[in-house]
């Protein structure tokens, strides 16, 4: 087996860690999965894990997220969760079938009822430290499948969910014509939490309501779309305000 | 497809040894592979957001019927170079003079700014390769997947893994020949 030359193994290594994605894209992402999944789906915990031995049934699969749904309402108080796994079906996409999959059996699953003790994934912005250094794969040592996750006591857990629900909430206003709306939503979260793991998001969602309104201030449009020129959130900002 | 990667596939489960993983696991364990993986097949930057959340749309719905007949970041590829083929813009021959310069000497002394410069230069490098070469050189050389992975990923056998790569070295290494013997001749 032949190896790289020099200078394509300096390529390849001078690369190294540039195409991780990088702290907002894990936000963003997460944000989106949220959205389209509920959170439900970011929950770890006796119910929301798969095995191979038992293979969830349709009837499980379907059952299972609305029993951690509920399990969270109840344990956090916050009705949204359950809400949006009801009002937001996933949309509709091509179908892309997965590798290497039978069609499910159709056995009796066990359906576990949710643990009382939930872990909810911290959000990436705590979770992955800004300095983590980027190595190679091979360089990374072994991760078993968990690590990495962090336990957030329950008292933390609505912060993110409150804020994923601002945010969601400010978008489907800004689809139903109504920026104002989404406008009062972001500044009522704003006014009651500092900082949060979506800042970005809501700053974006914040820049295109105004500008759907005629509002924004082009100092603070040019500003977002400076510092975020590479996020996809930049492109949003421009298509909505730069027409 | 060879007799070894028949037998795998034909391979009962082997459900004792597996663990349960939750989708909140795998989302956690595999982001930063997906991301690069789909980046590097050649899905833009600016598709790389909904591809990402696509993939793992797809996992979160097919995860129950995953069997373990693979590994996971295998299994998970499979979903990956489906979903970049509909994300990343219609090929075209793009001749490497369009690509960045390679790495400057200014431009390392900035290590951010030689990374950044080093990334450009290896997607534009990935551009002039085929799909098989590519997909062989993005798993096995830059993420360092073992051979055999790299051949139950893509479905084809050992031999021709080593082949694809060997091949896509050897393009890889011409055309930054080509670009340093330009580079060299545009400022003497």
């Amino acid at each position: 087996m032949t190896h790289p030359t020099p200078d394509l193994r300096a390529v390849i290594d001078a690369s190294r860690g540039g195409d991780d994605p990088d702290r907002d894209d894990r936000a963003r992402v997460r944000s989106a999965l949220i959205t389209k999944l509920g959170a439900a789906a970011f929950v770890t915990g006796a119910a929301a894990t798969t095995t191979s031995t038992a293979v969830a049934s349709t009837v499980a699969a379907s059952v299972t997220p609305y029993l951690v749904a509920l399990a969270l309402t109840s344990a956090l108080g916050v009705g949204a969760v359950a809400t949006w796994r009801t009002r937001t079906p996933p949309p509709a996409r091509a179908p892309i079938a997965a590798p290497h999959t039978t069609p499910a059996r159709v056995e009796p699953a066990p359906v576990n009822a949710p643990s009382p003790a939930v872990t909810v994934i911290a959000a990436p912005a705590s979770a992955t430290p800004v300095d983590e250094p980027r190595t190679t794969p091979r360089a990374r040592p072994a991760r078993p499948v968990g690590e990495g996750i962090e336990s957030v006591p329950l008292e933390e857990a609505p912060d993110l969910v409150a804020e994923t629900a601002a945010l969601r909430e400010a978008h489907v206003a800004m689809e139903a014509g109504d920026p104002e709306r989404a406008l009062r939503v972001l500044a009522g979260y704003s006014s009651a939490h500092r900082g949060g793991a979506l800042r970005v998001e809501r700053e974006a969602a914040k820049l295109i309501a105004q500008c759907q309104l005629g509002r924004a201030r082009e100092l603070e449009v040019s500003s977002f779309l400076t510092h975020h020129a590479s996020s996809p959130l930049a492109a949003r900002v421009g298509r909505a305000c730069l027409r | 497809m060879g007799l070894s990667i028949m037998s795998n596939w034909l391979r009962p489960a082997t459900p004792a040894a597996t663990a349960p993983v939750s989708f909140a696991q795998i989302y956690e364990e595999h982001l930063d592979f997906v991301w690069r993986v789909a980046r590097r097949l050649g899905v833009p930057e600016s598709a790389l957001d909904d591809a990402v959340q696509d993939v793992f749309l797809v996992v979160h719905d097919r995860l129950a019927s995953f069997e373990h007949r693979s590994s996971m970041r295998t299994w998970i590829y499979g979903i990956v170079r489906r979903v970049a083929r509909d994300h990343r813009p219609s090929k075209r021959e793009r001749p490497l003079d369009e690509a960045p310069e390679a790495p400057s000497e200014t431009a390392s002394a900035h290590e951010g700014l030689e990374r950044a410069e080093a990334k450009r230069l290896l997607h534009a490098l990935l551009d002039t390769l085929d799909d098989d070469k590519r997909e062989v050189f993005v798993l096995a050389e830059l993420e360092e997947m073992p051979m055999p992975d790299v051949a139950q990923a893509i479905g084809i056998n050992v031999n021709t893994a080593h082949a694809r790569l060997r091949a896509a070295r050897h393009h890889l290494e011409d055309a930054l020949a080509r670009l340093h013997a330009r580079q060299t001749w545009r400022s003497p």
